[in-house]
């Protein structure tokens, strides 16, 4: 994924290093040539301080001894979820700083890997996650697709009583959602009040209270979910959920985007945050 | 023939000369160190003297720009055209020489050039205003070869620097064949160097790009005037109108209208969906609904407004909903109508959205019209530029065809030349034998072939490579020159060859060749002048020679500051 | 369902739907006259189930009766409002 993701950004540039018979991968994930950067990737499935802080002093020292004269910048690329490293970690990589001020020691995680994400053009995007939604797509969606997804939805009658209030701010920070779910919610939020207003001009006025409430019972049974997953996983399961059987032509995935988006501007699905002022916890 | 050379300068050695053989010598004393040996104790001034005074450039290095020299005037007495001549020059003017004929004739002053030009006519009957015929100089430096350019490297050669061409023109020239092939040959050779010059840039670097190779070229060429020609159609049939704004916005006004009735059409299909489901079910839905209804009010609205019992509310409804049916179909029937009517309205939009989107694609907007403009003329210009390229690499291409078939045809000519003058040549390659048997016992020889580089000579000799060999053959080509130039009747009538020319030589082929020299200029009645080193001379003799009676009595010698031929020291 | 919720705008809450058929009620009409009225002056589409909901909460409410199948408005319920 990482190398695909570099490989796509910097075609020509970035070489990924395979790691090659005995010599294994001599310390380096990839090489940005231009800019004199090698990369360590490191995604364990949890992060463990002394692991991670062993791991990182062999692969740099293992980097020194290889490439000492091809790089200047050193990037750890980790899959924390939070982007929160362990304060050890840190501390070694302050450490690794320290003893060697001619390089540059930076770490990543999903945000500095989403930055480089979008800067990849659309040939590349459709090439390697499918065909997005165009433009013109974005202009012709209407109620037809959103009941689509309506139709489709296994409904009970459930009616709640929560009163309308604005979308908080800072839900998405606050949810942990990664920016590629944050750019899918923004392109669905732009059509969400044409969802608003199907529900509220069809036939059965308790509809989008149906739907909605539909939406919060799946939501919390994926949270109560043991081991947790990531809200962006959560993200993905809600998502498959809405959009099922269905074949998800572009236009399609943004009706489900835009019912989803919906959903999450109107706090049926992914948590609020606390009101502002209110101490964080 | 040279008659004297005499200078103003006081201390000049002046030199009165023979017919036929004349020995200068020069002696070289036990102390002279090699500089002073080198200081023109006057053996090789004699011969710039000459070229001095016949016409050669004087540039900065030459001996007569030093200033021990500059503004000294030298003369020589000499035969041009059957007269005897008198020239002077100085170094300090050397533009201009003095000529006049003795003993009463005006003096009268000419440019160097205008000189060269009566000494080429005289002696080589040279047209001066002739295109690519040989210079006067390049002939005449065969007679009075110069040392220091060279001229003692190749029997066929009077300079290392001189060109192939030129060299091929002189020699044809002087033996009497068809020059002007060599001439030809000499275009053929230049134009092919250009074209050398420009396929190596064209093929690689830099220039790769400009050129390039015509068959890539004429595809790009076909290419770019085929888009050209796409370009200029689409200018041809385009229409301007002038409302295209205002029909673009109102196309996409429809678009957005439509959308509309489609989204609307979709909610009341809906509706219709929705009904028609209850028609399927037998109970009458909406008890729960009903149940909720109370529940609700019950919670949500203030105590006690609740007033009716459950039994009494539903009893209400079912009184109400008992014509559901007939409502339902109503509900249904309005829902149609609606849909209908839109479909009506859709119908119309549509068909005034296809009219403008019909009239869009046949007409365009004037900004449109002008990019499509700037588009013809720029792509105009850059089939323009391919074909000037496509022009220049194909004529690079055919270049090369033409100038090997011009090489071809210059060959057969030279072929045919060869054979037609075969007497001529012949004598050339005879007289050079002859000379060379007399010097040696495996005579050498000369051979004149037709290459497909122009005329080639050719001197197989054994041990050619040594020095001295190698000299001598100089001296039976020179030999061979003179014989072949006095029976045509050209010439200037001497030769001269300084001391160099036997360097290396065995003394007795010195001795030998002088004897053979002697009697060649008495033979065809030239004058021969040669200066040597006094002990190079008398090394050996030759029986029924005495080289004595050609020495001259000026004697050279380089152990005193003043026994130079111009008795100056100068550095 | 009576009051507005997140998903269901005010004008569509029972309550206000039922709002609306109180003043369509100034004079007793059938059931079907005032079905015909709502459908031409409604904002939003009016199903006839919700219609009938809306009929059924203004009755317990003790807002209006039916009488030979006329809906005639409950003495003081249009003083009270106002």
């Amino acid at each position: 994924m990482f190398e695909e993701l570099m490989g796509r950004r910097y075609p020509g540039d970035f070489m990924a290093c395979r790691p090659w018979g005995r010599q294994g991968d001599r310390k380096n994930d990839g090489y940005l040539s231009s800019a004199h950067t090698l990369f360590q990737v490191y995604g364990p499935n949890e992060i463990a301080a002394a692991a991670t802080v062993k791991k990182i002093e062999e692969d740099f020292s293992g980097a020194k001894e290889h490439w000492q004269n091809y790089f200047k910048r050193w990037i750890f690329v980790h899959n924390a979820h939070d982007q929160r490293l362990p304060p050890d970690v840190i501390k070694a990589l302050a450490d690794l700083r320290e003893q060697n001020p001619q390089v540059d020691i930076e770490t990543w995680g999903y945000p500095e890997l989403l930055i480089e994400f979008r800067k990849l053009g659309l040939a590349d995007l459709e090439s390697w996650m499918g065909a997005a939604p165009t433009v013109e797509d974005k202009a012709r969606i209407g109620f037809a697709e959103i009941q689509a997804v309506v139709e489709h939805l296994k409904l009970s009658p459930f009616a709640t009583n929560a009163s309308p209030r604005p979308v908080p701010f800072g839900k998405i920070e606050f949810n942990l959602l990664p920016e590629a779910v944050a750019s899918y919610l923004k392109m669905g939020m732009g059509k969400a009040p044409l969802v608003a207003s199907y529900f509220s001009s069809c036939r059965n006025p308790l509809e989008g209270e149906r739907v909605a409430a539909a939406f919060k019972a799946r939501y919390a049974e994926l949270r109560g979910k043991q081991p947790p997953l990531h809200p962006h996983d959560i993200w993905g399961e809600l998502d498959d959920w809405a959009g099922g059987n269905i074949t998800k032509k572009p236009i399609e995935k943004l009706a489900i985007t835009a019912v989803l988006a919906w959903l999450f501007d109107s706090c049926d699905i992914f948590e609020e945050p606390p009101p502002r002022g209110a101490a964080a916890s | 023939m040279i008659h004297t050379l005499y200078s103003d300068l006081p201390t000049f050695k002046t030199l009165h000369l023979q017919p036929g053989l004349n020995v200068l010598l020069a002696e070289k004393s036990d102390g002279a160190t090699q500089k002073q040996t080198r200081n023109r104790a006057g053996k090789t001034s004699v011969v710039e003297l000459i070229h001095f005074l016949l016409g050669a450039d004087s540039n900065k290095d030459s001996l007569f720009q030093v200033a021990a020299l500059r503004e000294h005037r030298f003369g020589m007495i000499c035969d041009i055209g059957g007269r005897a001549m008198k020239v002077e020059r100085r170094g300090a003017n050397k533009t201009n020489v003095n000529v006049s004929e003795p003993p009463s004739g005006k003096q009268r002053t000419l440019t160097n050039t205008e000189w060269t030009h009566r000494l080429g006519k005289a002696w080589f009957s040279l047209d001066p205003m002739g295109d690519h015929a040989p210079s006067y100089r390049a002939l005449f430096a065969y007679f009075v070869r110069r040392q220091h350019s060279g001229a003692f490297s190749a029997p066929e050669k009077q300079a290392t620097m001189q060109q192939l061409g030129a060299q091929q023109m002189a020699l044809m020239y002087l033996l009497g064949l068809d020059w002007p092939i060599a001439g030809d040959w000499q275009l053929v050779r230049e134009r092919d160097k250009v074209r050398q010059v420009l396929s190596k840039t064209a093929s690689a670097g830099v220039f790769g790009s400009v050129i390039g190779k015509a068959a890539d070229l004429r595809t790009q060429l076909v290419l770019a005037e085929r888009k050209l020609k796409t370009v200029q159609d689409n200018l041809a049939a385009f229409k301007v109108l002038d409302e295209y704004a205002e029909l673009e916005q109102e196309a996409s006004q429809l678009t957005r209208d439509l959308n509309m009735l489609a989204n609307q059409n979709t909610l009341d299909l809906g509706t219709i969906q929705d009904i028609e489901a209850t028609f399927q079910t037998e109970v009458p839905p909406g008890l729960g609904d009903l149940e909720q209804v109370y529940r609700d009010a019950g919670v949500n609205l203030p105590p006690g407004l609740v007033k009716q019992r459950y039994e009494d509310v539903r009893a209400f409804h079912e009184s109400v909903i008992r014509n559901r049916q007939s409502y339902l179909q109503s509900e249904l029937a309005a829902a149609r109508a609606r849909i209908e009517a839109r479909d009506g309205n859709k119908r119309r939009l549509d068909g005034r959205r296809a009219q403008i989107m019909g009239i869009l694609q046949s007409h365009g907007a004037l900004d449109q019209f002008q990019r499509l403009q700037a588009q013809t003329s720029q792509q105009a210009a850059v089939v323009e530029t391919l074909r000037q390229r496509f022009a220049a690499a194909e004529k690079l291409e055919s270049t090369k065809t033409e100038l090997k078939v011009e090489r071809d045809l210059l060959t057969l000519r030279l072929r045919r030349d060869f054979t037609e003058q075969s007497g001529r040549i012949d004598d050339a390659i005879r007289a050079f034998e002859e000379t060379s048997s007399l010097l040696y016992e495996s005579a050498g020889s000369m051979q004149v072939e037709a290459t497909a580089n122009g005329p080639a000579f050719k001197f197989p000799m054994q041990g050619s490579r040594s020095k001295g060999i190698k000299n001598m053959q100089i001296f039976c080509f020179d030999m061979m020159l003179m014989r072949l130039c006095r029976q045509r009747g050209i010439g200037p009538g001497f030769l001269v060859h300084d001391s160099h020319l036997f360097d290396g030589v065995d003394g007795r082929q010195v001795i030998r060749a002088l004897r053979v020299a002697a009697q060649t200029a008495n033979e065809l009645e030239f004058q021969y002048l040669v200066t040597m080193n006094e002990d190079d001379a008398f090394k050996e003799t030759e029986a029924g020679f005495d080289l004595g009676e050609y020495v001259l009595p000026v004697r050279l010698t380089d152990a005193t500051e003043d026994g130079g031929l111009f008795g100056v020291r100068f550095d | 369902m009576i009051l507005p919720s997140k998903h269901l705008p005010q004008e569509r809450a029972l309550l206000t739907v039922g709002a609306m058929l109180l003043a369509g009620l100034e004079r007793p009409k059938t059931v079907s006259a005032l079905w015909q009225e709502v459908q031409k002056g409604a904002p939003a589409a009016l199903g006839f189930d919700w219609f009938v909901l809306a009929l059924d909460l203004l009755y317990v409410l003790d807002a209006i009766q039916l009488r030979d199948g006329i809906l005639v408005l409950r003495v003081g319920v249009m003083d009270q409002e106002a």
